[in-house]
């Protein structure tokens, strides 16, 4: 009794976007300071400053949208003069 | 000592030694690049955590033991209950319970329970079936299971 076919979908593509983003962070953050800096894989790489703005950039969009989302849905569910 | 007070008294260690390691405060002169290393490793830290994350409700997802029969004859279940309850006069005012008029039944309150639980018997319906009404289809195998306990 598996889930059906959208679920296996998005769950096993969730795991697969998580498992390539750790790889990519990892080799950002801690393979390629002990790599040589005229090696070729230093150029599908950003500066390293970008590997700590990113993620900070993104939790700040992340907070944003669940900010927005609460903020609608409190303003979508309230009622006049009494609120449940 | 607190849980709390545990936990803060762990991450303000590994602040404090994080620190000394990405700002140089005893001068231990650490080859530079320990000290690269050193420094993106809070944002690293909670970088990891977040895939962790992602990729245990992803792989939780996928695996859900879907019991899509089972979960239909809980709904009509529900139906029959609350038709049967209004009779007798009483009043329910829940949401919940609405039947939405789509002819997809509403798998997901179901599984949410169950994914945050991490396995533990769902509680919702509990009160219907102590009505004495038992299912010919007793669900083994399936994930979705009523207990009248709590």
């Amino acid at each position: 009794m598996m889930a059906t076919g959208a679920d296996q979908a998005v769950g096993f593509g969730l795991v697969g976007f998580s498992l390539l983003l750790f790889t990519y962070y990892t080799i950002w953050v801690i393979v390629l300071p002990f790599v040589d800096s005229d090696h070729v894989i230093h150029s599908y790489f950003l500066p390293r400053e970008y590997s700590v703005i990113l993620p900070g950039v993104a939790a700040l969009i992340l907070l944003f949208f669940v900010g927005t989302f609460i903020g609608v849905v409190t303003w979508k569910n309230r009622k006049p003069k009494k609120v449940d | 000592m607190t849980k709390l007070l545990e936990w803060l008294l762990g991450v303000s260690l590994i602040g404090v030694a994080w620190g000394l390691f990405t700002f140089d405060l005893l001068d231990l002169q650490l080859p530079p690049q320990c000290r690269e290393l050193a420094w993106p490793m809070p944002v690293y830290l909670l970088v990891v955590f977040g895939c962790y994350s992602l990729a245990t409700v992803g792989y939780r997802v996928a695996t859900f033991n879907d019991c899509e029969n089972a979960a239909k004859e809980l709904q009509a279940q529900i139906k029959e209950a609350k038709e049967d309850l209004k009779k007798k006069g009483l009043k329910i005012n829940n949401d919940y319970l609405k039947q939405k008029s789509s002819s997809e039944v509403p798998l997901i309150p179901f599984k949410l329970p169950k994914l945050l639980r991490g396995g533990q018997t769902v509680k919702r319906g509990a009160d219907l079936q102590s009505e004495g009404q038992s299912s010919e289809n007793t669900r083994s195998g399936c994930e979705l299971r009523n207990q009248s306990a709590v």
